[in-house]
C-alpha cells in the first residue's frame, strides 16, 4: 500500500463524509424555543 | 455526479423521513467509500487514476453492499431499510448515466454499461438538473413538513458549493 494510494483513499472517503455530516447536522430539527 | 448523489439522498429523505439523514448521505456515497477503501488494499483491481471497479461498483456487488448497508438499520423497520437500500443503489443508477462504459453487471463481467458519453457536453447540465430536482424536492418538503428541519438553507448552500466545485473540477480536467 503506497502513501499516495492511502491519501487518495482518505480523500475519497472524506469528500463524502464531510458534506454528509454537514447536511445531517443542518437537517436536524431545531428545538422549539 | 457528485452533488447528484447527495440530491438523490435528499429526495429519498422526503419519501421516508424516519430514515436517519447521515445514514442516507453516507448511503448515497457508500460504494464510492468502498472503492476508496478497496483500492489502497489492491482488492479493487484498478487505481484512483484508472477506474476498474468490479468489487465496489458492479451491479451485483452494489446490491450486496446496499443490502449490507440497509441491514444495519433493521431496528428501524423495513421502510427505513428500503430507503437505505435505495440510497446505495441510487449511486449505481446515477453512475450508469454519467460514467463511460465501465459499470460491470457482476465482478469482471464482459458486459460493461455506462451512458455518460451519450449526453456529451450535456452531462454537466444533467447533473445540475438532478441536483436541483433533489434539492428542490427537499426544500419543498422541509418548508411544508410539520416540525421539519429549519436549516434547509444550509443544505442548499452545501449543495451549491458542491455544484460549483464539480464544475471547477470538470473544467480543470
Amino acid at each position: 500500500m503506497s502513501l499516495n494510494d492511502l491519501l487518495n483513499g482518505a480523500a475519497n472517503v472524506a469528500q463524502f463524509l464531510i458534506p454528509a455530516a454537514i447536511i445531517a447536522w443542518a437537517d436536524r430539527r431545531k428545538r422549539a424555543r | 455526479m457528485f452533488p447528484g448523489h447527495f440530491a438523490a439522498g435528499l429526495a429519498i429523505r422526503t419519501v421516508e423521513p424516519r430514515a436517519p439523514t447521515f445514514g442516507l448521505m453516507v448511503g448515497v456515497g457508500f460504494i464510492d467509500l468502498v472503492f476508496g477503501v478497496l483500492v489502497p488494499f489492491h482488492i479493487e483491481g484498478g487505481s484512483f487514476s484508472h477506474f476498474n471497479t468490479p468489487w465496489s461498483h458492479s451491479l451485483a456487488m452494489s446490491m450486496v453492499w446496499a443490502a449490507l448497508f440497509a441491514s444495519v438499520y433493521w431496528r428501524l423497520g423495513i421502510r427505513v431499510m428500503l430507503a437505505m437500500f435505495a440510497a446505495v443503489m441510487s449511486h449505481w443508477g446515477l453512475d450508469l448515466v454519467s460514467h463511460k462504459a465501465d459499470m460491470q453487471l457482476w465482478p469482471y463481467s464482459a458486459v460493461e454499461l455506462g451512458y455518460g458519453p451519450m449526453f456529451g457536453g450535456l452531462g454537466g447540465w444533467l447533473e445540475m438538473l438532478v441536483s436541483a430536482a433533489g434539492l428542490g424536492a427537499y426544500i419543498l418538503w422541509a418548508r411544508r413538513a410539520e416540525n421539519g428541519p429549519r436549516r434547509w438553507g444550509v443544505v442548499a448552500v452545501v449543495m451549491a458549493v458542491m455544484c460549483v466545485l464539480e464544475v471547477a473540477v470538470v473544467s480543470a480536467t
